[in-house]
């Protein structure tokens, strides 16, 4: 275990986010729905920490909430406290808050298709990633991001700054948006879901780029992802959520070893493996619960093959398995 | 009724159904606007071969504009080949005529990757199921609201749910409803084109195993269009792997697993996502992207890209064959 966290990060430091009973509810037609609801975890230096589940468990509404990027006036974060080096974002003036977006916090969004402007050039793009956190002449700006661009393994970088996003690949693409999301030197890099739209031996060669910027920087990466695969490769810690609630935290060796909750174990063995043949899945019955009319107690009970009366009428607490290893079930208790 | 169903009754497992031979599609790609002028052919699909037997899924795996759709399209009658033929049961069926094509088009059903796009959202789920049955075939009121019940109730879905529209239902449901409409004619040969990708993880394992339990009960023949490697694992019989329009390497699903030959199969396993942490398997990283099918690359198309790059592979085009019994390659180092 110890040589697994030395090789994928040479040097995890100190706690840089810091995130204590997170609550963001959206008002809905159906009711209100509490998105992200009393999440808490933190993040070190240099350290990859994965944040899994399915869609709709609120794992994207809690990387929005980090950034206070909650759509409003139907979004609002409620409660709980998101500290940056010490620093406490969620009471920050918009003005400050900006300059922690794509400043301290760099995100890589999932399609770069979208998040890319098409009307202007890479090197347009990149350079104002670049000019909002400082002033420098035209001149060195472009030097600047050419560096960038280098860094993220664009072939050509010289040239391809006049290219348009259409004109490059999805991979390429995507490393142009790694190159924005590293523009600023952030400490911490939230990337969501950023693979998804690439192919097999793109994705391989984006990760480990990821992996090497990583090293270079010592930045704290956040993998927001429903892939277990992705997990085992990058992460060092994992967060899983069920219904907007983490039901079990622990380091990426004691989820896929020593998974404690029903719902990660049940995950973990419902994924096909490239090693065996098996001829069953095991399947989850059901379909995860709509988030406005949640049942009192455990989410994942009507799911569970563990459940027990005291499942469907209070809500687990976190009780731990081991150090640094929590799981939200009543059957670690 | 299907004609393959009233002249020789159901396939035999094992017995070749269906067969793609030499199958090339070229599309022109044309600039300009009102005079507009050929600047290439992009060869999506470039003399492929293989055979489904009946009762066995066929895997075609491959990266994004390898042809695997194009393929997939051909044998649905969905486009015409450019070239070679696709033999069902040892019959040309893109030279058959209409009402042929009418009955081949009953024996081929499809499932595609996204049930929001593939179904009429207009549509009752009832009238969906039983629209290939109406074109199809003459069967009374009643007797098309018991299969509906049927089906609803083989894919795991409450026969009640016959009168609800696609929205009504999540992503995996739908899925279901659209695997009970390619169902609800019998067919002996299913196209699944991405059938779980667009699917949560835990519905994904329902789905995967609700077709396999299906194949075993009523048989069919799956052609399984994918490009994650566990899945296809997990699904198929034989697995053909595709790189820029042709087919690199085919074998039996354990056989080419254990051990894989083409460079190309080798780089896709290697670059999968471990299944455990710690777990990196050998790094075999192919450099670059995928050539534009457009111009590809002389000789061997891999070889820009190969680490075993050879002084003949830039010349050469490799013959695709059985290096093993079973196991076909189209590479110099065989």
């Amino acid at each position: 275990m110890e040589q697994q966290l030395v090789t994928t990060a040479p040097s995890i430091g100190d706690v840089i986010l810091d995130v204590k009973d997170l609550r963001t509810s959206f008002h809905t037609r159906l009711g209100e729905v509490k998105a992200v609801d009393g999440v808490s975890f933190d993040l070190r230096q240099g350290e990859t920490l994965g944040i899994v589940g399915e869609s709709g468990c609120g794992k994207t509404a809690t990387m929005l909430s980090l950034m206070r990027l909650v759509p409003a006036p139907q979004g609002r974060i409620v409660g709980g406290s998101v500290r940056l080096n010490g620093q406490e974002l969620l009471t920050l003036s918009e003005e400050d808050m900006n300059r922690v977006r794509g400043g301290e916090i760099g995100l890589i969004m999932q399609d770069p298709m979208t998040s890319l402007d098409p009307v202007f050039t890479i090197g347009s793009q990149v350079t104002e990633a670049i000019k909002v956190h400082q002033d420098a002449p035209r001149r060195t700006l472009l030097e600047k991001a050419l560096d960038l661009l280098r860094k993220v393994r664009i072939p050509a970088a010289e040239t391809r700054v006049r290219d348009y996003p259409h004109h490059m690949s999805g991979g390429m693409r995507q490393r142009v948006a790694g190159a924005i999301g590293m523009s600023s030197q952030p400490r911490v890099l939230i990337a969501d879901e950023p693979t998804t739209s690439l192919d097999v031996t793109i994705q391989a060669q984006y990760l480990n780029l990821l992996k090497e910027l990583q090293q270079q920087s010592g930045v704290g990466l956040i993998f927001i992802t429903h892939d277990f695969g992705i997990v085992a490769k990058m992460c060092d810690k994992v967060a899983v959520m069920y219904a907007g609630k983490i039901v079990e935290v622990g380091s990426v060796m004691d989820i896929f070893d020593n998974a404690a909750h029903p719902y990660t174990q049940a995950l973990l063995a419902s994924v096909p493996r490239m090693e065996e043949d098996v001829d069953r899945l095991y399947a989850i019955e059901g379909q995860p619960p709509a988030l406005h009319n949640l049942p009192p107690g455990c989410p994942f009970a009507a799911r569970c093959p563990h459940t027990m009366a005291r499942c469907r009428q209070e809500y687990p607490p976190e009780l731990p398995v081991s150090q640094g290893h929590y799981s939200v079930c009543w059957k670690a208790a | 009724m299907s004609l393959a169903a009233d002249q020789t009754g159901k396939p035999q497992r094992g017995e070749v159904l269906l067969e793609a031979r030499d199958l090339k599609k070229h599309f022109q790609v044309t600039s300009g606007f009102l005079f507009s002028r050929s600047v290439g052919w992009l060869k999506a699909v470039d003399g492929v071969s293989f055979q489904l037997r009946a009762g066995e899924t066929l895997g075609i795996v491959g990266e994004s504009g390898c042809g695997k759709t194009t393929t997939a399209r051909m044998v649905l009658l969905l486009e015409p080949p450019t070239e070679g033929s696709v033999l069902f049961r040892g019959e040309d069926i893109h030279k058959a005529n209409e009402s042929r094509k009418r009955e081949y088009r009953t024996s081929v059903q499809a499932v595609f990757q996204d049930p929001r796009s593939s179904l009429n959202p207009r549509m009752r789920v009832r009238d969906l199921i039983t629209e290939p049955l109406v074109v199809n075939r003459r069967l009374s009121e009643s007797e098309l609201n018991e299969r509906v019940a049927n089906l609803l109730e083989n894919v795991g879905l409450d026969p009640d749910h016959a009168n609800l529209y696609p929205h009504e239902f999540s992503t995996g449901q739908r899925q279901r409803v659209a695997i009970a409409r390619a169902l609800s004619v019998d067919p002996d040969i299913i196209v699944l084109d991405e059938p779980v990708s667009a699917l949560d993880v835990s519905i994904r394992a329902q789905i995967m195993n609700l077709l396999k339990d299906l194949q075993r009960e009523n048989g069919a023949s799956y052609l399984l269009i994918a490009h994650h490697l566990a899945t296809v694992r997990f699904m198929c019989d034989w697995v053909a792997v595709m790189y820029l329009g042709q087919i690199v390497e085919l074998a039996e699903k354990r056989e080419l697993f254990t051990n894989p030959m083409h460079p190309y199969t080798k780089a896709l396993m290697s670059a999968a996502l471990p299944t455990r942490p710690g777990m990196e398997p050998e790094e075999l990283i192919l450099t670059g992207e995928v050539p534009s099918p457009l111009d590809p690359p002389s000789g061997c198309h891999l070889h820009p890209r190969c680490p075993f790059v050879m002084d003949y592979c830039a010349q050469d085009t490799p013959r695709f064959r059985e290096v093993s019994p079973d196991h076909w390659v189209s590479c110099h180092l065989y």
